[in-house]
């Protein structure tokens, strides 16, 4: 995961907090608290406000500016970002002092946004900024001086307007049938739900094995288990990066890689679920995913991913039950 | 009537020669979009080679006929309209303007159909390509360094490149920013305008540029 190294004084996240609150009225749907925000069952019909407030630690006016000057939150203005993709929408909310008396070091803002549904689509992401209203004459370095400079922004929140559709796996669907490739066994057809279709010309016992429904815990369910396996994670990897090379931007730019969110279904849980698995010590593996897909997209590709989808496929776990009964020593 | 799917179309709902599998529901937008301008723009210069340089004047020719027709501005936004447009009216067009293979069965070939995921899939998708920065340049500025007086849009279609890192940058969502990106990239090859947008986004983690007007920005990027 990446982070970023500051040359300059800037506010830490935890003096700058922003909260949101969704003015919940009888024609919204149920709304679920997720790990970074909000999430719709159902996309609203109607539009709704969101209410901002933001607390700011006034300790942060000492950190971040020149030891010989004196300011304080009047020195500075207070948006929140709104920021949706899919939208093709980059708003800014200007927030005003509240009203509300602090009786600790927190300073209080508030704002809010009306969202209509019909103009937003996907997610929205806010985050708060404090930004410099006017330039200090004398550059100090180490400090942000500048009029529009950001001295410190909160963590992120995101609210799915739209409902997010999961995939477990276990909608693929299987058959056979003819494929492109002589003595090829398999094909993924990517649909949806994606189809592995078996070639029709495999092998005899091969076809039979595969073909087997039974769920006993025999031996033929055990071996088809455990040859089906690196099948699985196969798709696993075809599906979670045709969904990667989607969020990829086409210019090389550096700067622009899409969100999970913002892909369509099955890749967004399929991809989602491999970040889960590749930054597990990560608050937000999502985030992650993208963070380092800008800055080295092939390590997450052509490294990390393969060993990825055979955790989530358990190949590890289907090997050692088929390996266990024959190559157990006496001694075992 | 011109219209939008009811719901977002996906590579899956389409057959390898663009048509759909199945009946998929549109809705009304109220407005009546005449795109006989851009279909005989586009019957009289299809055999011309040099696609890319028509860009420009597609793009002229689908804003002025969406902003005659005064559709509703939240369709602009909305892939579901441009999706339609791309699968309906102006079908041939995308299919000549990128040599699409109608008897390919690879699924990449839909988004220039479609669009795609965020910022990004607005500016592949073939219509809404050329809509935005018509809707972002045209009529709104004049400014005096570019060497052409004040054709900022004639200036964004002179090199390819400004269209992909200008347009799939998540900051030119916003118009200032936006314009001044325009404004920047004024005249530098393909490089120089890769290395002019890293630059900008890395001004965007230290300048808030969302409250900066367009002259500001610019200034800002030249320092």
């Amino acid at each position: 995961m990446t982070q970023k190294i500051r040359f300059y004084k800037y506010a830490d996240q935890s003096d700058i907090i922003l909260n949101l609150d969704i003015n919940n009225n009888e024609s919204l749907s149920d709304i679920n608290l997720t790990s970074n925000g909000f999430s719709f069952e159902e996309k609203p019909s109607a539009p709704f406000n969101i209410d901002f407030k933001l607390a700011v630690n006034s300790d942060i006016f000492k950190l971040v500016v020149p030891e010989n000057a004196i300011e304080d939150e009047d020195d500075f203005q207070y948006f929140v970002s709104c920021i949706s993709p899919l939208s093709r929408k980059r708003q800014t909310i200007e927030l005003s002092k509240s009203k509300d008396i602090s009786l600790t070091e927190f300073k209080n803002f508030e704002g809010n946004i009306l969202i209509d549904p019909e103009e937003w689509f996907g997610s929205v992401s806010f985050h708060a900024n404090v930004v410099r209203k006017k330039t200090r004459k004398n550059e100090v370095s180490g400090f942000l001086t500048d009029k529009y400079s950001i001295i410190g922004n909160s963590h992120e929140h995101v609210v799915y307007i739209e409902p997010l559709e999961k995939f477990d796996g276990s909608e693929i669907e299987m058959d056979d049938g003819p494929i492109p490739q002589a003595d090829a066994l398999y094909q993924l057809i990517q649909s949806n739900p994606p189809k592995i279709m078996i070639n029709e010309d495999a092998p005899e016992f091969t076809l039979k094995m595969l073909r087997y429904k039974g769920t006993k815990n025999d031996r033929r369910v055990l071996i088809r288990d455990t040859l089906f396996a690196p099948i699985l994670v196969d798709v696993w990897e075809q599906l979670a990066r045709a969904g990667i090379y989607k969020m990829l931007p086409e210019a090389d730019n550096g700067n622009y890689v899409a969100e999970t969110s913002e892909l369509p279904h099955p890749y967004r849980t399929i991809v989602e679920h491999v970040a889960k698995k590749i930054y597990s010590d990560s608050d937000d593996p999502s985030k992650a995913l993208v963070e380092e897909l800008e800055e080295d997209p092939k390590t997450v590709i052509n490294e990390k991913l393969h060993q990825a989808v055979q955790a989530i496929g358990d190949l590890s776990k289907y090997y050692e039950k088929c390996a266990k009964p024959y190559w157990r020593d006496k001694n075992d | 009537m011109t219209k939008c799917y009811e719901r977002k179309i996906t590579e899956f709902d389409l057959n390898p020669d663009i048509s759909l599998k199945h009946e998929i529901n549109s809705i009304e937008t109220g407005s009546e979009v005449d795109f006989s301008d851009f279909i005989n723009f586009f019957d009289k210069n299809k055999a011309k080679k040099a696609k890319p340089s028509l860009d420009i004047k597609f793009s002229e020719l689908i804003y002025n006929a969406i902003k005659e027709a005064k559709l509703d501005k939240k369709f602009i936004y909305d892939l579901r309209f441009w999706q339609w447009i791309c699968l309906n009216p102006l079908k041939e067009y995308c299919i000549w303007r990128w040599d699409v293979d109608i008897e390919s069965t690879e699924l990449e070939k839909t988004v220039r159909f479609l669009g795609g995921g965020g910022v990004t899939g607005f500016s592949r998708n073939s219509i809404s390509r050329l809509y935005i920065p018509a809707d972002m340049l045209i009529n709104e500025v004049n400014v005096k360094d570019l060497k052409d007086g004040n054709n900022l849009f004639e200036s964004f279609w002179s090199n390819q490149q400004k269209e992909l890192s200008i347009c799939q940058s998540i900051l030119s969502m916003n118009k200032d920013i936006f314009i001044a990106a325009v404004r920047c990239v004024d005249g530098l090859n393909t490089d120089e305008i890769k290395s002019m947008m890293v630059e900008l986004n890395f001004r965007s983690s230290s300048y808030y540029l969302d409250v900066m007007n367009h002259e500001e920005i610019y200034t800002l990027s030249n320092s």
